[in-house]
């Protein structure tokens, strides 16, 4: 992963020196801006007592309960042990969906932004642009007739009909980054390996891909994250064995009475920890991916 | 099969065959479904009976366009939409400003500022619930620790709708922050130096140096948050539910009413495709832009 | 006055030493290059006296008032940057007149100004457009053009020419030149290029690693390097600096061992002070050999190894135990390669250099 920032952190204009002052001005304007997710990780570490109390504290002594709340609770008939709550379900639900849906993306996505970017159609643009636009339309138009399909050929809450549409959801995002990156490539070092009698899939192989390997982890990572995050396909799509944490957050603050707001806390905060690993890691590549790589720098 | 794999793989159509599997996909995932969904709004059909569809004609779009509830979740969308990308603007600006410098910790503290953006929209939805809960949430309590006054901010309409413009402008500053520290990162070094040499004030310098470089991805910002804004359904599906009454439905969240509370699936298709129709023409504008600019700079 | 003096001023980033104590002192209407390979530290002293980056050390003087502690904006000096840092936003003639503004001018006054300028500088067609939509030596005229339509103290350029192509720079080159002689402001070029130095500046300074070499005329760099390190690099062909002896001197000759030859040539009287048998560096110009077609006392015979035309002239390289001397000759001069030629230094044409590497002169 380092070799992925070093790779590109982006030559930046010298900026003007501000010193230890601003550092301590801009901190204290982002830790605002950054306490609602201070306040929720805080709530997740405090008693249910804690947790609700008027006035709020903000020194407590921290307690791991809600974090063990989100996997098991003691069964009300019986002796009283210890029962999953399916939780950790949820999660491995939405690393296996996303990094599936994730993988198939990709490797089709590159296949075509290869083909984008080096061998334009007549059309390309076009072509182009209609796949932005199913990428760019409210989720909610799109669900709507996969849904009824899906209910037609009975792939409604199975795995299958969650990867293949998320693989199709990341497939757009896939093509813009990858050509993007593409477009940066000289296209000299392909030519040459050409030249020098590389077969097409050698120079696809051996010259593109290595030289793209931290562009190609960017997008896995950040198409992850997309979908990691997302929520109403797998509201509509999912079957309570194929529950992902989103969902099943929702489903905690769903109407029921009395939120039970630390455990709500304690599962977004397992849920934020890839998010805060990747959004560090891919710093220099934020404004790519939150554009869908219309916009590099 | 010999000659057969020489004729697919021939140079002139290996374009095609490199971005075939990804039409496809997109073709079977995407455009086919929603093809489908344009049939249907065709037809009288509800997705929870089991009668046969009827052939309806124009019928469900002159519904949808002459419905007064249509309009009026338009326009509730278009003012959170107005709210919140100003909103947006307005904090993403600031923070870019204060980013542009250098000053110890500068990535760590960026890093906290980024954070919201990549989060799961129920994860925000979530901490503003928190928030906005009426006995412990953090925003009611100051409130009435300033005031006097219990806070029920999501019982009024206006009070909703500050809820969720909050929340989604808290979410997206970021991103608008980004695009403009990018513009203000490509201001060439040598272009502030000259305006110094010439003696120009500081607005002067900000008029005719910083902000040409900012303006154009000031608009891209603009287009790409209007788009996004538009779709807004699961911040509001989780904080307000549309409530109180409807007078925080958007347009979104309507459609999803229609379509799986209402079954009305013939009249959500119809209103999906007027929704599909603004996101071109959105889509469209915000790509013209972003070659402006591709090939300008 | 609008004098530039600058005293031990020196820069360090981080651990580079990149300006070391370099003292300079231009007059009113003074004209000095600033000349040096890539990276010696020319940018570095010009933002310097700028105000465009501070110092470590050392003192600037404008107008005879120390500066250091000044914005450039108060030092009320005007600049051309190596990119022309035209502002892009704004058409040419409202470039033209943006240094105005600062002194609260009505429009009239700087429309007047505006329109003086393009004409001095054949820039009135292009008054409306947009300084993307300019070719490359137009920009260039603009940049100058808003650096001379104020008074300030004294004007600045980085490498004005760099971007030009030949031909563009040979006639740039000299409208400058006639443009600063109307100004008698001191002015600092900083150039990497020798001809423009040499045809611009009234004196050059020739910097390395931060360091000044030397600051003279142009004609005096050229005829009395006060090194080996300005005598090499300032011509073109390069002098031939060879390894030699000093076997003896009398009556305005030296007598060298040079690549296994003898060679009595016209030098300095103050190699007398040598001591025979002392180490020298012989320093000749390409340009300062005649071919003879007999060998004698003070002549250096060589064989012909390269021949170069260039024109006018013809670049010949010879070759002698391992040692490579170059001559230029009239192009009508005909040699073939292989050949062996004998050659005679022109009086008062050689410079002999010590071991210290300095010019041994009186
Ligand atoms: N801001 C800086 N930080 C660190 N080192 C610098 C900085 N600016 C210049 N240097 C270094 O100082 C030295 C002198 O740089 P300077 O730009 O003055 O050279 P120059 O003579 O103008 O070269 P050139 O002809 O290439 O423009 C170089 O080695 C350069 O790398
Ligand atoms: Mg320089």
């Amino acid at each position: 992963m380092s070799v992925l920032l070093s790779l590109f952190s982006k030559k930046e204009r010298r900026l003007r020196e501000a010193g230890w002052g601003w550092t301590l001005f801009a901190g204290i304007i982002s830790l605002i801006y950054f306490f609602p997710v201070l306040w929720i990780i805080m709530t997740a570490f405090k008693t249910r007592a804690d947790a609700l109390a008027t006035p709020p504290v903000f020194f407590f002594t921290p307690t791991l309960e809600n974090f063990v709340a989100v996997f098991y609770r003691v069964a009300q008939t019986g002796g009283g042990e210890a029962i999953s709550t399916g939780m950790g379900g949820f999660f491995f639900n939405s690393i296996f969906v996303a990094s599936a849906g994730v993988f198939l993306a990709l490797i089709i996505g590159t296949l075509a932004s290869y083909g984008f970017s080096r061998y334009p159609l007549k059309g390309n643009d076009t072509y182009l642009f209609v796949v932005l636009t199913t990428r760019m339309l409210p989720p909610i138009i799109v669900i709507i007739p996969i849904f009824l399909m899906f209910r037609m050929v009975g792939l409604s809450g199975s795995y299958i009909g969650v990867i293949l549409l998320y693989a199709a959801f990341n497939l757009p995002f896939s093509i813009w980054m990858m050509k993007s990156f593409f477009d940066e490539l000289s296209p000299d070092v392909e030519d040459s390996a050409r030249m020098d009698g590389s077969s097409e899939f050698g120079v696809f192989f051996k010259m593109c891909i290595p030289q793209l390997k931290a562009g190609l982890a960017a997008t896995a990572v950040f198409a992850v994250i997309l979908t990691w995050n997302e929520f109403l396909f797998a509201l509509l799509l999912t079957s309570t064995d194929t529950r992902t944490v989103p969902v099943a957050m929702a489903r905690t603050i769903g109407g029921e009475i009395g939120v039970e707001w630390g455990l709500l806390a304690a599962i977004i905060t397992l849920f934020l920890v890839p998010v805060f690993a990747v959004t560090y890691l891919l710093q220099n590549h934020l404004l790519r991916g939150v554009t869908f790589g219309t916009i590099k720098k | 099969m010999r000659d057969f794999w020489q004729w697919m793989f021939s140079p002139s159509r290996r374009g095609p065959m490199l971005i075939a599997p990804a039409l496809i996909m997109l073709f079977v995932m995407n455009i086919f479904p929603l093809m489908w969904s344009f049939g249907l709004s065709f037809f009288h059909y509800k997705a929870s009976s089991i009668q046969p569809p009827r052939f309806a004609g124009l019928y469900y779009y002159e519904k949808v366009l002459t419905d007064p509830v249509v309009w009026e979740r338009m326009q509730t969308t278009a003012l959170i939409v107005a709210m919140s990308v100003l909103l947006q603007l307005i904090i993403g600006f600031a923070l870019a400003m204060m980013f542009e410098k250098k000053f110890p910790l500068r990535r760590e503290i960026l890093m906290l500022v980024l954070t919201p953006m990549m989060l799961s929209f129920v994860a925000v939805g979530v901490f503003f619930k928190l928030f906005y809960e009426p006995t412990f949430g953090l925003l009611s309590q100051a409130y009435s620790y300033f005031s006097g006054e219990p806070l029920t901010l999501l019982a009024t309409q206006w009070g909703a709708v500050w809820g969720i413009v909050i929340a989604d402008a808290w979410m997206w500053s970021p991103f608008v922050m980004l695009l403009v520290l990018a513009g203000l990162v490509s201001v060439p070094d040598y272009l502030y130096e000259a305006a110094e040499v010439d003696r120009a004030s500081k607005w002067k310098r900000f008029i005719t140096v910083t902000f040409p470089y900012v303006r154009g991805l000031l608009l891209l910002a603009l287009l790409f948050r209007t788009i996004e804004t538009f779709k807004i359904f699961d911040v509001v599906y989780l904080i307000t539910n549309g409530g109180p009454g409807t007078s925080t439905e958007t347009i979104a969240v309507y459609v999803y009413r229609v379509a799986f509370q209402f079954f009305k699936t013939s009249q959500s298709s119809a209103l999906s495709y007027i929704l599909l129709f603004i996101v071109i023409v959105l889509t469209n504008l915000y790509l013209y832009f972003v070659k402006k600019r591709g090939e300008e700079g | 006055m609008s004098t530039i003096q600058v005293t031990n001023l020196t820069k360090r980033f981080g651990d580079m030493l990149a300006v070391s104590g370099v003292d300079l002192d231009v007059a009113a209407g003074e004209v000095l290059c600033l000349l040096g390979p890539s990276g010696c530290g020319k940018t570095t002293t010009l933002r310097m006296i700028a105000g465009l980056e501070t110092t470590t050390d050392g003192e600037v003087r404008i107008a005879g008032k120390r500066v250091n502690e000044i914005s450039p904006s108060e030092r009320d000096i005007a600049m051309v940057f190596q990119f022309y840092a035209l502002y892009p936003s704004l058409t040419v003639a409202e470039n033209l007149g943006f240094p105005l503004h600062h002194d609260k001018l009505p429009q009239s006054e700087i429309d007047h100004l505006v329109s003086e300028v393009a004409r001095k500088l054949a820039l009135t067609d292009v008054l409306h457009r947009l300084p993307g939509y300019l070719a490359e030596g137009e920009k260039q005229r603009v940049a100058v053009a808003r650096a001379i339509i104020r008074d300030p103290n004294c004007f600045l350029f980085d490498e004005p020419l760099s971007r030009l192509d030949v031909e563009l720079r040979q006639t740039m080159r000299g409208q400058i030149k006639e443009i600063l002689d109307g100004l008698s402001k001191a002015t600092v070029i900083v150039t990497h290029d020798q001809l423009e130095a040499l045809t611009m500046a009234d004196r050059i300074a020739v910097m390395r690693d931060g360091k000044i070499e030397q600051v003279a005329s142009p004609h005096d760099i050229f005829t009395k390097p006060k090194n080996l390190f300005v005598a090499g690099f300032i011509g073109t062909p390069a002098m031939n600096l060879q390894e030699a002896v000093l076997t003896g001197y009398e009556a305005g000759m030296g007598t060298f061992q040079v690549a296994n030859q003898t060679v009595a040539i016209a030098v300095n009287p103050a190699v007398q002070n040598l001591a025979s048998g002392a180490s020298v560096t012989l320093g000749i110009r390409p340009r300062a050999y005649d071919i003879i077609s007999e060998a004698a006392d003070d002549t250096f015979s060589a064989e012909v190894d390269l021949i170069e035309p260039m024109g006018a002239e013809t670049l010949i390289h010879m070759m002698e135990s391992d040692t490579d001397v170059r001559v230029v000759v009239d192009r009508t001069v005909h040699l073939t390669q292989g050949e062996r030629v004998h050659m005679r230094c022109r009086p008062d044409q050689a410079h002999v250099f010590n071991t210290e590497g300095n010019r041994v002169f009186s």
